[in-house]
């Protein structure tokens, strides 16, 4: 990619023409957005220059509500047993997001009101998508940690430097060592490469 | 095609065609690199971790009697207030005939340059034949050797890169090197079986570390320089711990291990937590109870009671098993997104090697014409941002998100615009081609 051109864009691994196609879908998102300024139903959060900020406005908007300091506030992430936006209404609060890939474990999808956890990967298949995520703020007391991994999110397998948040993902049960998972190099990323 | 697959592809192809020697990398032998060598031919010899080549050094130097004890062989390790010395040295040196060995240069970066014309200087002043220099340097993270050691330095002299091979049971068996018969008969007695587990725990832990680093992003998002110091500081901390405390102090080993020796190195918090993890589940009380020391059974720490150093060692030899991303804790996927990386920057470096060398031949100007009046065609238009401004009654955080998307989406897509249609006018000849142009070309030459 020109080099100007990476300048002003996002951190990308895809070859140029893949690039350039994405590009067009994030302006798509980016004009229904702007037009009815209205967030969309399932924002996709891989699809914005800073997702940082929007998961910024998700803590800005309940410390407002609640009438809480931003610092006393962290973020709760609870993925759905739902791929599909059409399976979605507007985020009563929070918002849903999409566009989460896991590298390192694979996702096993629950039932009604259970949240799914993660699983041993399919041989070959390197970066399996994630459900839907629900991302609300929670006052950090309250924030849970038993059979939670806590996970990094990069926006492509790069790591380091396209660091973007810490997500909680459910593991199967609190008696599954939580080294399985930090040593398997559990990361979710925000491209599938 | 599978391009995790293409390094070993090549591998073979290479191997065929030109024969063995392409690609396997023979065993070391100093006296070439000493045939090699002449008076203004310096040996300049790049240092990875767990490789130390004084002895190598010394061993030619012994065929050729320039020897450490009687002063005929100075061995310079550089450091603040070592830089006149050297240079002293390397005067005395060239004048009377001695060998010199500077090492460790990648340290002194400014001093370099100061070395760089006393050796200049010393080499055309007559030197005494049996002159000999040596230097040793750490690749620099990250940069070229080129950007840190002058390029006289590194033009005129022979360039020795022997990396250690990287596999698990090649690191095991160094790590313990580290530690011989007599560190062991220095081990506490009343805790000399905890001695024995916790060390051998201690060189796995190492072991585990550094096998991790090829994996790429996914083993450490950085690049660590873990090196054999560091395992032998925690050797000597374990020592120390054992004889003062009556109960086997894992929480404070842990501690100084991850934080301060190792943990020293590490400056991202994820990795900090991954090699905490794997102090976590190998010092631990169970490692006196023959627990597993990979994360793939098969291999247990021995009883303590029935061996001694050099039954560990043999137990290296004769029972770790075949490596596997498994024995780090990794899935076996992980090796693939490795090869396919490795895999797609070979790639890379071909179709950047084939775009500048050429020059545009019609059939390649043709396709980056094409794409630039396809990308042209499909580029949208910039947000209008006053007339968003205006619709916006009452605002929020989210609209505030999306408004600042949207100016920067306008930079980005003003940014194509503008480099499209410049290039395709110089393209017709109706502008000067500039670098930027030419950069930009050669980008969609690529895709």
């Amino acid at each position: 990619m020109p080099a100007d051109w990476a300048e002003a864009a996002y951190f990308s691994k895809k070859t140029l023409q893949e690039w350039f196609a994405d590009l067009l879908l994030r302006v798509q998102q980016l004009a229904e957005w702007t037009d009815d300024l209205e967030t969309p139903v399932v924002l996709w959060l891989a699809g914005l220059f800073n997702p940082m900020s929007f998961l910024t406005a998700i803590m800005q908007v309940t410390s407002r509500a609640h009438q809480l300091p931003l610092d006393d506030i962290c973020l709760k992430t609870d993925v759905r047993n739902s791929y599909s936006k059409e399976d979605f209404k507007a985020a009563e609060i929070g918002a849903y997001v999409n566009g989460f890939f896991l590298e390192g474990a694979a996702w096993e999808v629950a039932r009604g009101d259970d949240q799914g956890y993660l699983v041993e990967m399919q041989p070959k298949v390197l970066h399996p998508e994630l459900p839907v995520m629900h991302v609300t703020a929670i006052r950090r007391a309250e924030k849970v940690t038993t059979a939670m991994y806590e996970c990094p999110v990069y926006v492509t397998s790069l790591r380091g430097p396209t660091y973007v948040f810490p997500a909680s993902l459910q593991m199967e049960s609190e008696d599954v060592p939580v080294s399985r998972w930090i040593l398997a190099g559990v990361a979710l990323l925000m491209s599938p490469e | 095609m599978r391009p995790d697959r293409v390094s070993n592809a090549l591998t073979q192809y290479v191997k065929e065609s030109l024969g063995d020697r392409y690609v396997e990398q023979p065993a070391f032998d100093p006296f070439v690199m000493y045939e090699e060598m002449t008076v203004a031919t310096p040996a300049f010899l790049v240092l990875f971790p767990g490789v130390d080549p004084t002895p190598d050094v010394e061993q030619i130097g012994e065929a050729q009697n320039k020897r450490l004890v009687d002063g005929t062989f100075i061995n310079i390790s550089m450091g603040e207030g070592q830089e006149d010395i050297a240079i002293k040295a390397l005067q005395d040196s060239a004048k009377t005939g001695k060998w010199l060995m500077v090492q460790n240069v990648h340290l002194m970066e400014d001093w370099l340059k100061v070395f760089e014309r006393a050796l200049e200087v010393a080499c055309e002043e007559d030197p005494h034949p049996e002159f000999r220099c040596f230097i040793s340097s750490e690749p620099p993270g990250g940069g070229r050797l080129s950007e840190l050691i002058p390029e006289s330095i590194l033009q005129n002299s022979i360039k020795v890169a022997n990396e250690a091979p990287q596999d698990l049971k090649s690191n095991l068996r160094r790590a313990m090197s580290k530690f011989d018969e007599a560190y062991y008969a220095k081990a506490p007695k009343q805790k000399y079986n905890e001695f024995k587990c916790l060390i051998f725990g201690l060189c796995m832990f190492h072991s585990l570390i550094l096998g991790r680093r090829k994996f790429g992003s996914m083993g450490w998002s950085k690049i660590y320089n873990f090196n054999d110091g560091d395992l032998r500081i925690c050797g000597d901390v374990l020592h120390n711990y054992l004889a003062a405390y009556e109960k086997v102090p894992y929480d404070d080993l842990k501690y100084l291990y991850g934080e301060i020796m190792y943990g020293g190195h590490i400056t991202d918090d994820w990795d900090r937590r991954t090699n905490n993890t794997y102090l976590e589940v190998l010092l631990q009380p169970a490692i006196m109870q023959q627990m597993q020391l990979t994360l793939h059974p098969g291999f247990k720490s021995p009883d303590p009671a029935k061996f001694e150093r050099e039954q560990y060692v043999n137990y290296i030899e004769e029972k770790l098993p075949v490596e596997q991303p498994q024995m780090f804790g990794l899935h076996p996927n992980a090796e693939i997104g490795y090869l396919t990386n490795q895999g797609d920057a070979l790639f890379g470096v071909i179709l950047a090697v084939q775009g500048g060398g050429g020059g545009a031949g019609g059939g390649a100007e043709e396709a980056v014409k094409e794409t630039i009046a396809q990308f042209l065609a499909t580029l949208p238009p910039d947000f209008n941002l006053l007339e968003l401004e205006m619709r916006i009654e009452e605002t929020n955080p989210y609209i505030i998100v999306s408004t600042q998307e949207a100016e920067r989406m306008n930079v980005l897509l003003s940014t194509m615009r503008k480099g499209l249609t410049d290039l395709q006018a110089g393209m017709e000849g109706a502008l000067n081609m500039t670098d930027a142009m030419e950069a930009t070309a050669a980008a969609l030459r690529i895709n």
